[in-house]
């Protein structure tokens, strides 16, 4: 764990159960909705410039026709020494003062060097203005600001979230609980296999499910420090 | 063979080179070339302000694939810039007597390439209208740029090399333009008389101007070697293998010295074939400056396999797939292969020879076959370093560029072209104080009935 203990204030991360997850994709609708994520359309889907902040990564493994399929969400790692920040000209990359990997539309230029150095690939550049077809345009979230072409963005955690639910806790005089706080994704998964909470916090639900022995964090030896812990596949069920 | 002044008195030095300015008007073919040039430009603008108000999904980019063929293009057209330092400063430097008729020829490259270079950034920009943001200017948010970011480095080198270069280029100019100055009429005139400031040849002024050069010869040298470390260290110091290479710092300066003299080799041929100097560019220059270019091409091909055969010989998994790819795949392996023979094959084995060398035509080719494997090696780097490496094994597209990304590219290259054009009918290409002091500078002594040739240093 790299979480350091002289720190104060909660610590933000998920753990994401590998073996729970059934591909339904759930949380790649939630997160488009809550965060006024543009549509781009088929043809822009074909050339590779999805933009989706959450993705379910699709692995077969085995032969035909023992095939099974294994699915991993993947979305920003908010990484605690993340590539991308260091190599942002106008610090539109930032590390916030709760460790999240903030994106700051408004600052940014555009010059997508932080996508080009993120080896998750979880960066998207809006290559044209945002549109919403028809009814899509009457959910947007008026919490959430839309981004213009140009920018990059990617998963906050939905600090929107986080954010009032900090002031609300603080109105009522008494400390966030666990899990009173969900990102979308979080919020909209059938299996839980997304959990959301403090690392700082010992007893908190994903402190204790990130001790299991089958915690893994991707790409960890290029020295990211991810704050998303993975549960990979119990292998002992194939054996059973 | 030494050596040895044109055997041109110092008034039919001026008359050779001033006939480029005073000469008659220019050919219909000549003005019809720069009426192309200037419409490819134009097109290239337009391009340009399409992609702004449009956005970037008017190019070919993608998601690995973040910075394409403008990233290259700014690399290779930094790298043709480092023409003019290397013959100014580092020949000035080192007392090479020949110099004194490639040195505006290498200068005035820099002059017009530099900025065609510094415009790819903010072309290739998301939003190039707050590239303000990337200046460390005060604001009521006291926000600052991030120090950190190689790109600020960049911003920094390539603005001092640029504001470097010119002064440079400007003050080994004044001579010239005040000695042509009561010659002129017109619009030459006024602007002659603007840009001498004055100048009355006094002992003093040559003083100052000697001074100058010499310091900003020496001034310049470490800001052309950061210029293109600091361009390398763009890809260096990302965390993609086929970029993550330390050996990418003096690669690619060697690379951009490379560039830089195959374009002066490129440029000073077509001057010689086009405005007649064929007295003050001889084949003595092109066997001395070929010299230099086969050590630089030396230089290149043992970084350039520096680069590879650590990857190579460890079978290191991220550094041996960039490979593979650039050399086995379709459609790179073809560019690969090809930057191979123009880069490295080629210029070495044919560079040796003397007769090569001095020979022009031949030269003419090697230049132009140096730069468009110089430009393949800028295009595999920034395109194969990000296509490649997909650790998650995610869905990649290909990368290709589009019409609106070569639009904007071809203007560069006709802007180039085009500015280069309108400076020699402006300005005297050559510089005539260097080439008179050089023949001033020269006597002859007889050893054992040779005549020798060589330069007295000194005021």
């Amino acid at each position: 764990m790299s979480v350091k203990e002289k720190e104060k204030g909660p610590r933000w991360g998920m753990v994401a159960d590998v073996d729970r997850c059934t591909g339904c994709k759930a949380c790649v609708l939630a997160c488009r909705s809550e965060n006024n994520v543009p549509v781009v359309g088929e043809q822009e889907v074909n050339r590779g410039r999805i933009l989706d902040w959450i993705h379910v990564d699709r692995f077969w493994k085995g032969e035909y026709p023992d095939v099974t399929a294994e699915f991993i969400p993947m979305l920003c790692q908010h990484c605690e020494k993340a590539p991308c920040e260091s190599v942002c000209p106008v610090y539109a990359s930032h590390h916030s003062h709760d460790g999240l990997n903030a994106q700051i539309y408004n600052r940014c230029v555009g010059t997508r060097f932080c996508a080009n150095n993120c080896p998750y690939h979880v960066r998207v550049f809006n290559f044209f203005s945002p549109r919403w077809p028809q009814p899509l345009e009457q959910q947007l979230n008026p919490d959430v600001t839309a981004r213009d072409t140009g920018v990059m963005e990617k998963c906050t955690f939905c600090v929107q979230r986080i954010r009032r639910a900090e002031l609300d806790a603080r109105l009522r005089g008494k400390p966030l609980r666990d899990g009173e706080l969900r990102p979308a994704c979080v919020q909209s998964c059938p299996t839980s296999a997304l959990v959301f909470g403090d690392f700082h916090d010992p007893h908190s639900a994903v402190s204790k499910t990130a001790r299991s022995p089958r915690a893994v964090r991707v790409l960890e030896d290029l020295g990211t420090e991810p704050r998303i812990v993975y549960l990979k596949a119990d292998r002992r069920k194939e054996i059973i | 063979m030494s050596f040895k002044a044109p055997d041109l008195s110092i008034k039919q030095i001026y008359d050779e080179v001033m006939t480029t300015v005073l000469g008659p008007r220019p050919k219909m073919a000549t003005l019809l070339l720069m009426i192309i040039l200037a419409a490819i430009v134009l097109h290239g603008v337009f391009q340009f302000f399409r992609q702004s108000f449009v956005g970037l999904g008017v190019t070919g980019l993608t998601m690995p694939v973040y910075w394409g063929i403008y990233i290259a293009t700014f690399v290779f057209w930094i790298g043709v810039a480092h023409a003019g330092a290397l013959i100014s400063a580092i020949l000035r430097i080192t007392g090479a007597e020949w110099k004194s008729s490639i040195t505006r020829i290498a200068e005035v490259i820099t002059l017009f390439t530099l900025p065609a270079a510094a415009s790819f950034p903010f072309i290739h920009m998301g939003r190039p209208g707050l590239f303000y943001y990337l200046i460390p200017y005060p604001n009521n948010r006291l926000i600052w740029p991030n120090f950190k970011s190689p790109l600020m480095w960049d911003f920094f080198a390539i603005s001092t090399y640029f504001i470097g270069s010119v002064l440079f280029l400007y003050v080994t100019l004044i001579p010239d333009l005040g000695t042509a100055r009561p010659n002129m009429k017109g619009w030459r005139k006024t602007l002659y008389t603007i840009l001498s400031f004055g100048w009355r040849g006094t002992a003093e002024e040559w003083k100052r101007v000697k001074e100058a050069a010499a310091l900003f010869s020496v001034l310049i040298l470490p800001v052309v070697i950061s210029v293109h470390t600091i361009v390398s260290w763009d890809f260096a110091m990302q965390l993609v293998p086929g970029w993550h290479s330390e050996v990418f710092g003096p690669y690619f300066f060697v690379g951009a010295l490379y560039s830089g003299v195959a374009a002066v080799f490129t440029v000073m041929t077509l001057l010689k074939w086009r405005c007649g100097f064929k007295d003050l560019i001889t084949p003595i220059h092109y066997d001395m400056l070929g010299r230099v270019f086969l050590a630089l091409g030396l230089a290149w091909a043992y970084l350039f396999f520096n680069d590879f055969l650590p990857g190579y010989y460890s079978n290191e998994p991220d550094k041996m797939a960039y490979f593979r790819y650039l050399a086995f795949s379709h459609p790179y392996s073809v560019l690969f292969w090809l930057m191979f023979l123009t880069n490295f094959v080629l210029p070495i084995a044919c560079l040796s020879f003397k007769g090569f060398r001095m020979s022009t035509v031949p030269m003419f080719l090697l230049s132009i076959g140096v730069n468009v494997g110089m430009y393949i090696e800028r295009v595999l780097i920034v395109f194969c370093g990000t296509q490649v490496y997909n650790p998650l094994a995610r869905n990649v597209t290909v990368y290709v560029p589009s019409f609106t990304e070569i639009s904007i590219v071809a203007a560069t290259f006709a802007g180039v072209t085009l500015g280069y054009m309108l400076f020699i009918r402006a300005f005297p290409i050559l510089p005539i104080w260097e080439l008179a002091e050089t023949k001033i500078r020269q006597t002859v002594r007889e050893i054992a009935g040779k005549k020798v040739y060589y330069f007295k240093s000194g005021e």
